[in-house]
């Protein structure tokens, strides 16, 4: 076999892999967002109709707008927590930072159902943290029924499942900064401080953008935690804690009868 | 030196708050979630909490048992073998492939591969149209169903674990294997695999942990009761036990031990995959 086909031959399976099983239901999705889909049975060709429905839909924005709030925020902290856990191991040695960094990822190495389901039990009612509130003064708070509450605890369960991820790619960053340049920004004069901001920080920027989209993409199309950390069924709910993959994933059995 | 001296009591300070949040965040919770699993249902609501003063009890342990939770255990483990098995190998051609030749569409190809790594991240979106398309392929609910998606869903960050360790071994030995007239397949899976072990450890372990930890996919994907991986198991227990968090618990804490026992030992290479693409480039 000619050398270069056998490069294709190799590389087949995997592509077709992925072309049958992500490419498609992609194009697929574009294809059927054109059609009435009621009762998941091909219909007419509607055009731009169910676009319309769903942009006349107040509770897509809403989840909407919720769910870039909790995507932009759980990014933000896992960055800067795992920015601040990276620096930290990297100053450790050994064992110590090799234990240090297993228990940062643990979060993110059990599931998001899991993760959820254990941080539900802590958020009860009758559960340790309403324990220790009470301990310290403060009265009973349902804090995954609360509108103003439960979005910070979603924000906060998704940034918990996330900071190691952030952690272990900015780590590896900042072990690929080269000594030399640290040394030499110390000799010019330069403080720890200056030789994190002006030295590490910029060579920092590939490792950080990474963890970005990768996160960013992960959190907005999250619908684990939401799932599991909330009750989306239950009225008291409403629309205070609907992210958007929550009602995309609710929409067909929602609407049986309005095209979207 | 005084100045110095105050300092190093920060620094402790500091190391100490550091390791305090860590152990109150991410191991609490855990250890939260197996005490409350061997307690009995009359002290798991006891108020102000029994922390450490309760009699334990596994009945909630027999009580998921019963229900055939540890058939959604072997469930899980035969999917993630699967997709593990199929990944590697399909992987490893892959990340060979691209790394070793030049052919049509390569680019292409490769920017495909990268293209799916936040399309598999877990995309919501996709669900209903995946569902649809799965029962017109007449997919849906079987065996194969879970192995073929999760394959497909994390092979994309394999083949990015696994060509950083291909593109490690000197092309030499390619050249030197040719001469001596091994032939290319059992080059590949001879002499490379064993070769980029680590990348390919690696690998599996994030296979393991997509497939092992995935839930939204088999939620909608699979039906019957017989074929239920353990995530989703965990998910229906809320429906059928209700508010009762003693099986729940216990059900999430035999669902954490594989996860973190491979990764306790492995991490080390789970660590070291996961980075491999991010630094260089």
């Amino acid at each position: 076999m000619k050398e270069s086909r056998l490069g294709a031959v190799l590389v087949a399976p995997s592509i077709l892999f992925l072309i049958v099983i992500l490419i498609v239901p992609l194009i697929y999705t574009v294809y059927n967002s054109f059609f009435d889909l009621r009762f998941l049975q091909m219909g007419d060709f509607l055009g731009f109709k169910n676009y319309a429905a769903v942009f006349r839909n107040r509770e897509i924005w809403h989840s909407l707008g919720l769910t870039i709030i909790v995507t932009f925020a759980g990014l933000a902290i896992s960055i800067v927590v795992g920015m601040l856990m990276a620096v930290w191991i990297h100053s450790c040695q050994g064992l110590t930072a090799y234990f240090l960094q297993i228990i940062v990822l643990i979060p993110w190495v059990i599931s998001m159902v899991v993760g959820a389901l254990l941080w539900k039990w802590l958020f009860n009612t009758m559960g340790p943290i309403n324990y220790l509130l009470n301990a310290w003064g403060y009265g009973n708070v349902d804090i995954l029924a609360n509108p103003r509450l439960a979005p910070c605890a979603l924000i906060f369960v998704m940034a918990w499942r996330t900071v190691g991820f952030a952690m272990v790619l900015i780590l590896a960053g900042l072990k690929s900064v080269p000594k030399d340049l640290e040394e030499a920004a110390e000799v010019d004069g330069a403080n720890r401080w200056n030789v994190f901001w002006r030295v590490r920080l910029p060579l920092l920027k590939t490792p950080v953008m990474i963890a970005s989209v990768i996160l960013l993409l992960s959190n907005f199309n999250n619908v684990d935690v939401a799932v599991r950390g909330t009750q989306p069924t239950s009225s008291r709910w409403n629309c205070t804690g609907r992210v958007l993959s929550i009602t995309i994933s609710e929409l067909p059995a929602r609407f049986p009868s309005s095209p979207c | 030196m005084s100045r110095d001296g105050a300092r190093s009591v920060l620094r402790h300070f500091g190391t100490i708050a550091g390791f305090a949040a860590l152990i109150v965040f991410n191991l609490a919770p855990i250890v939260w979630s197996v005490r409350t699993s061997l307690m009995a249902p009359s002290d798991i609501f006891a108020y102000p909490p029994k922390w450490l003063d309760f009699a334990i009890t596994l009945e909630h342990y027999e009580r998921i048992v019963k229900s055939g939770y540890f058939q959604t255990f072997r469930n899980s483990i035969a999917y993630s073998l699967a997709a593990i098995a199929i990944g590697l190998i399909v992987g490893l051609l892959a990340a060979y492939g691209f790394d070793r030749f030049r052919f049509l569409g390569k680019k292409a190809m490769f920017f495909l591969v990268v293209f799916c790594i936040p399309l598999s991240m877990g995309s919501s979106a996709l669900i209903i149209p995946n569902y649809l398309y799965f029962s017109k392929l007449g997919l849906l609910d079987g065996w194969f169903t879970l192995p073929l998606l999760y394959t497909a869903y994390n092979l994309p960050m394999a083949i990015w674990i696994i060509k950083s360790g291909v593109e490690a071994i000197p092309v030499e030995i390619d050249e030197a294997a040719k001469i001596d007239g091994c032939s290319r397949f059992r080059f590949i899976f001879g002499i490379v695999a064993v070769l980029s072990r680590p990348v390919l450890a690696a690998a599996a372990l994030f296979i393991f942990l997509g497939s092992w930890n995935e839930f939204i996919l088999s939620s909608i994907m699979i039906n019957k009761p017989d074929l239920r991986p353990v995530q989703l198991a965990i998910y229906q227990y809320l429906g059928f036990f209700g508010q009762e968090w003693g099986p729940l618990t216990a059900a999430a804490s035999v669902a954490i031990v594989p996860s973190i026992v491979i990764f306790t030992f492995l991490g080390r290479m789970l660590i070291s995959g996961l980075t491999a693409g991010s630094v260089k480039s």
